[in-house]
């Protein structure tokens, strides 16, 4: 079989077949494509200002070692004027983070940028091994996802950096979208698809350069660049493949490879249609980049994928809707419902589930955001997510000292 | 909804129904041991509950010169012949029954279609992907006649996918509501122009939509003020993330809830929809079959004969081929089967989710050439640049070109391969 | 490794793994693989033969479902052929030649 040739250079073998349109390319046409993309959502969502400081959460993997070579190669070719700075964050995982911790450390001199590895302990005075400990194996990757999401902004903060961007791929945004619907979380929808977040009231904003990016071609990119990166799992994510959002996302790509740019796609379209968010995801038009309030996003978010959606994480899904289903009995049997709910002093007005036209005049509840009075991190809490597990934490360590 | 028979206990009352407390559970729903009979009531009373709240939105309008309202409510039941729509229909028929048998008139006059989509133009095109490939016109003319026999009161019509006279006239997917004149919406384009090459998913999906078209066309010529479609909650969630992977979001409010659809100019358009499980249902939505319904088993007799392809309850479709064959839809029946059996209330919620979704039509009321649904500028002007998408005059597509005006995003998807 | 079926011809190939999926080999990224040179129906070798074989010998994790799912690639897993997306070579009715580098990627662990 003759190879097939690149249909940009039309000289060179094709090695990739693109996902999003097919097109088969050879190595170096598609790095090139690859980083053209990626300069235009840059440029198209004005990601960045001249002489910005701006920290890449880097985990020594795939996704966060390509933004890093990217973005580096970006900064200089097109004279972007960045101060680019690795950001690291160490749970505090023996055994886990130590191969990692030395695969950014080697990118640190290959990408000749300084780097930050800020630990858990110096934040918040526990390790995750001593979290473990304590409140064991289940449920521990939510302490993780909390403690993770502040890291990033805590520790750019004590780079005086304004500006954290992170290596979230199209995969991830799709899979974030479809999570979302099968929650329920239209705000949470909403803020998933933005591709900048945190607004003037937020000291650190986030952004998703490799938003549109498919995880293939990263891997790929990764690949044929021959990029040091690190792949891992969490020795505390338990492997919940099945029936994940994720392994869902990878049969649609395996049946139709446009499926995950177009759930990308559709989740800014019905980000939208969330009744009572005005603002349009488009960011090229306008003048501003679209921009939406960080909060607890990402909540699960450790570097391995599994745990991104762990089955746990439906299960208490389920469990919650469940309650709330307590209620759909009044469907078919009113009155007696209604006594029950009254014996709970529960006497909420409930809405058919269904139906209703245009329901546009029904608004979804937006969460308004503060400060933590603890630590002064956004929230929409009085007290923030990480300040409240602290709590609790700090209470259970006071008892086994007793 | 997830049900699933038990083996009969040995004891009596080892297991009582939650609902009753008098008899033996033998079906699990969403994860309750229930009888057979609350269960059966459960599902009817869902159901009925939805016709009540159609009849109102479809009563008839009173003459100009006063009086009472002399129309007759007519209702176009869109039958793929698997599970769902197949228990919506008895359960339409049991709501009739009990109307004359009270010395009431029939509260509504039903039109019964099955879409045949495995011929186009008197070709076959292959088996349907909605009905794992038991269909086939005979089996389909087969099965009616049965129905036909079972269901006197109402007609039954089988229709190829293509056959439709044309009205240029009209330019949207609207029903006509009982006050305006006919304003038929336009005959679903033809197959003919796609290209050759196109993958199960994208196949799937053209038929899927073109398949709602021709109901809804249906709909109008032949006077209906709205389509029913046996959507099952799980059918519902299973929609919106399919619609969704196919770059349809913007569509899903339109194709997952019960409603009028996008209305051209006026907005007058009406189309409205139960569905078996006192979900959602809806006009805009494909007669996919969802396997979670109650089993037809219960119902005497029997409907089990009557369903043309009986999955049973709950089983996931056999392992494929290979990964790459299914059509989008099959890959989300497949991973809520995995889902349902564990977290139905999940599965139950989607719909929930989806209908506060705002529904936003075109600001010019042009709908999509092929799907119908609306056309959305905006993010399509945003998303040129990151798929370096070329449109061509008037931002009609080479695609687009072949079906006689612009298409969505999530039609251009499909017709691109 | 295998153990010996008989004198038949094998091809001799080199097999990578990495993403994460060498955990589930050994946690060894490159191995020297002699692939049979016809299935037991005779037909040449191909991807197919090679993803069963390597299940059956190579890999000693008892999480096959890791790297194969419904007797397929776990969707998620890219394939190279000598570099090559697999999907410009025929995905699994590939045939095998001497001296191939068949890598399988995963994009489904983290960092």
């Amino acid at each position: 079989m003759a190879p097939t040739l690149c249909v940009n250079c039309k000289t060179e073998r094709a090695l990739i077949k693109r996902p999003k349109n097919h097109a088969k390319l050879c190595k170096s046409c598609f790095i090139t494509v690859f980083e053209d993309e990626v300069h235009h959502t840059i440029t198209s969502s004005r990601l960045f200002y001249p002489g910005e400081k701006v920290a890449i959460g880097a985990s020594g993997g795939k996704d966060s070692t390509v933004l890093a070579s990217v973005l580096k190669t970006l900064n200089e070719r097109h004279g972007y004027g960045l101060e680019l700075v690795l950001l690291s964050i160490d749970e505090g995982i023996k055994g886990y983070r130590d191969d990692s911790l030395e695969t950014v450390k080697r990118n640190a001199v290959q990408y000749q940028m300084p780097l930050k590895v800020v630990g858990y302990d110096e934040l918040y005075g526990w390790t995750m091994d001593q979290v473990v400990e304590t409140i064991g194996k289940k449920g521990n990757c939510t302490y993780c996802g909390v403690f993770r999401r502040q890291a990033l902004d805590r520790g750019a903060k004590m780079l005086g950096i304004k500006h954290v961007v992170t290596g979230h791929n199209a995969d991830d945004v799709a899979e974030t979208v479809l999570m979302n619907l099968l929650r329920g979380d239209l705000s949470r929808l909403s803020r998933s698809t933005s591709i900048v977040t945190g607004d003037s009231r937020s000291e650190v904003k986030r952004s998703k350069p490799l938003k549109y990016s498919y995880e293939k071609e990263i891997v790929l990119y990764a690949h044929h660049k021959k990029l040091d990166y690190f792949s891992t799992e969490c020795i505390y994510s338990p492997e919940a493949f099945r029936g994940s959002a994720r392994g869902l996302i990878k049969q649609l790509e395996r049946v139709r490879p446009t499926a995950i740019l177009d759930i990308v796609r559709s989740g800014e379209d019905m980000a939208r249609l969330v009744p009572g968010d005005p603002k349009s995801a488009c960011a090229c038009k306008g003048q501003t980049p679209a921009v939406s309030a960080p909060a607890e996003d990402d909540i699960g978010g450790c570097g391995s994928q599994n745990a991104r959606t762990p089955g746990n994480e439906m299960a208490a899904m389920d469990k919650q809707l469940r309650e709330n289903e307590a209620h759909e009995v009044l469907e078919v049997d009113v009155a007696k419902a209604m006594s029950e709910s009254k014996k709970n002093g529960d006497d909420k007005a409930w809405d058919l589930p269904f139906r209703g036209g245009n329901s546009a005049s029904k608004t979804v509840a937006r969460q308004v955001l503060g400060n933590c009075k603890r630590c002064g991190y956004m929230s929409s809490q009085d007290i923030c997510q990480a300040c409240m597990l602290l709590e609790g934490l700090n209470k259970n360590r006071a008892q086994i000292q007793i | 909804m997830a049900s699933a028979e038990t083996d009969p206990p040995a004891r009596p009352l080892t297991r009582p129904c939650v609902k009753c407390r008098t008899q033996e559970a033998t079906l699990d729903s969403r994860s309750q041991p229930v009888c057979k009979d609350c269960f059966t009531k459960f599902i009817a009373t869902k159901c009925i509950k939805q016709i009540g709240i159609l009849g109102r939105e479809t009563r008839p309008a009173p003459p100009p010169t006063g009086g009472p309202p002399t129309g007759t409510r007519r209702y176009l039941l869109g039958l793929s012949l698997g599970v769902s729509s197949t228990v919506l229909l008895h359960l339409l028929n049991e709501n009739v029954e009990f109307q004359l048998a009270k010395g009431r008139n029939a509260p509504f006059e039903l039109v019964v279609i099955h879409v045949d989509t495995t011929t186009h133009g008197g070709e076959a095109v292959g088996p349907s992907p909605g009905l794992g490939g038991a269909a086939t016109p005979a089996t389909a003319e087969a099965a009616l006649a049965r129905l036909r026999a079972r269901y006197p009161r109402f007609t039954f019509q089988l229709v190829p996918l293509p056959t439709l006279t044309p009205n240029p006239q009209t330019t949207l997917t609207t029903i006509p509501d009982h006050t305006t004149t006919a304003n038929h919406p336009p005959p679903p384009p033809s197959l003919g122009v796609l290209p050759q090459d196109l993958t199960a998913a994208s196949l799937s999906d053209i038929r899927t939509h073109l398949t709602r078209r021709t109901l809804l066309s249906l709909a109008a010529q032949q006077n209906c003020q709205a389509l029913l479609l046996g959507h099952s909650t799980t059918a519902l969630a299973e929609l919106t993330l399919a619609e969704a992977a196919k770059g349809r979001g913007v569509a899903v409010p339109w194709l997952v809830g019960d409603g009028p659809l996008p209305a051209a100019g006026d907005g007058e358009g009406r189309g409205d929809g139960v569905s078996g499980d006192g979900g959602g249902g809806g006009k805009g939505a494909p007669p996919i079959l969802p396997p979670h319904l109650p089993p037809p088993p219960l119902t005497s007799p029997p409907l089990t004969p009557l369903i043309l392809d009986p999955l049973s309850p709950g089983t996931t479709p056999a392992a494929v081929v290979s990964h790459k064959d299914l059509s989008i839809e099959q890959v989300m029946t497949r991973y809520f089967a995995e889902v349902e059996e564990n977290y139905p209330s999940v599965v139950a919620n989607v719909a929930r989710t989806t209908a506060k979704l705002m529904r936003v039509a075109s600001e010019d009321g042009e709908g999509c050439a092929l799907c119908g649904m609306p056309l959305d500028e905006d993010g399509d002007e945003r998303w040129r640049g990151e798929l370096g998408i070329q449109s061509g005059e008037d931002g009609v597509s080479a695609a687009g070109m072949g079906f006689g005006g612009r298409l969505c995003y999530g039609c251009e998807r499909s017709t691109g391969g | 490794m295998s153990d010996a079926t008989e004198a038949a011809a094998t091809i001799p190939i080199t097999v990578d793994f990495s993403g994460g999926l060498e955990m589930l080999f050994d946690n060894q990224r490159r191995h020297a693989v002699d692939l049979p040179a016809a299935d037991p129906g005779g037909k040449p070798a191909t991807i197919v033969l090679l993803i069963d074989h390597l299940c059956k010998h190579l890999m000693k994790d008892p999480r096959t479902d890791m790297f194969v799912l419904d007797n397929h690639i776990r969707p998620g897993i890219l394939v190279l052929i000598n570099d090559a997306d697999w999907e410009l070579e025929g995905e699994e009715a590939y045939e095998i030649q001497p001296r191939d580098n068949i890598l399988f990627v995963s994009t489904l662990h983290g960092g």
